[in-house]
């Protein structure tokens, strides 16, 4: 199921990461959810070695030196029974969103010396479709907000739209990545070979710091 | 509202105070965030006719302005603003407490 797109990629400007941002944007509200896989299963597995082994290039300690990808299919009901288990059920200590991805962006963004602007081009009101920012003034200093209307779909399943949301947070964390860092080719920007996995169908459950599995809908789950 | 939007709330209400404007309600909101979540973000969610919402992209759980100040909303994925209380939760009345 595509979502419907309430934002115009074409309107952002982000300085010298304008085209990334737009290409990012763009190739985001363009997929596919929950459809059939449309790449094999080794061309996944790829996918995802290249997201784990530009990021462990960044940040060695995050990243277990060797990963066992797994691969499994289903429909809503093994889907399901994925995302409760990487949620309720994962060894203690290990998220990958929260534990690794995060601090990933985090080390990036200090390395760079970028932090969420609070004026400039990227800022515009509340709303406002065709800026990244939008900044609150409050008494200890102003805040940098994300201001872009990603699109949300009311799938009747809480596990679609769960899975979607993290999904969401790491175009945001590759939103970043090129922000801090304008002059990174999309190539070399770990957050986008997991963008593609998800438009290619593919829903990686990470349970562990060297295991994932690579899961892929027989059937369009939505 | 998930344990992490209860924690970030609490620090943000500890920031802020029990009656804090609503630009300093999103200050203190960023700021619990950004000290509880690496690379921690905020995010406008929506509006009301009051002002827009601020918060959590996964949850939904988010602040917006109201006539007493301010106010926990969750909005949906539907786009529904659902209203979670005020930014203070209510404190059990003290009679009830020495029944």
């Amino acid at each position: 199921m595509k979502s419907r797109a309430p934002l115009d990629p074409s309107l952002y400007e982000a300085g010298p990461a304008t085209d990334a941002v737009r290409r990012l944007l763009t190739a985001y509200v363009a997929i596919d959810w929950y459809a059939p896989a449309s790449l094999s299963e080794a061309d996944a597995h790829a996918l995802f070695l290249r997201y784990h082994t530009l990021a462990r290039a960044f940040a060695p300690d995050l990243f277990a030196p060797r990963l066992e990808i797994e691969h499994a299919t289903g429909g809503l009901r093994e889907f399901s029974t994925w995302v409760d288990v990487v949620r309720n059920h994962a060894p203690r200590g290990w998220d990958w969103k929260y534990a690794v991805l995060k601090p990933l962006t985090q080390r990036h963004s200090d390395a760079h010396g970028w932090s969420r602007p609070l004026e400039g081009p990227l800022v515009g009101p509340p709303g406002a479709r065709d800026c990244l920012f939008t900044v609150f003034p409050a008494v200890d200093g102003s805040v940098g907000v994300w201001n872009v209307p990603l699109p949300r779909v009311d799938w009747p399943a809480e596990a679609l739209r769960f899975f979607k949301g993290y999904c969401d947070l790491d175009l945001f964390e590759a939103l970043e990545w090129q922000l801090a860092e304008p002059g990174c080719p999309l190539s070399d920007n770990p957050f986008v070979p997991l963008l593609e996995l998800y438009a290619a169908g593919y829903s990686p459950f990470h349970l562990t710091a060297h295991g994932v599995v690579l899961f892929r809908a027989l059937a369009p789950l939505t | 509202m998930t344990p992490r939007d209860a924690r970030i709330l609490t620090l943000a209400r500890s920031l802020a105070g029990p009656s804090p404007s609503f630009l300093d309600a999103i200050g203190a909101l960023t700021t619990s965030v950004t000290r509880l979540v690496p690379a921690g973000r905020v995010f406008v969610l929506g509006a009301t006719k009051d002002g827009p919402i601020v918060g959590s992209w996964i949850s939904g759980v988010g602040i917006a302005p109201d006539q007493e100040g301010v106010t926990i909303v969750r909005v949906g994925a539907d786009g529904r603003v659902h209203p979670l209380g005020p930014w203070l939760p209510t404190e059990p009345r003290t009679e009830a407490l020495h029944r």
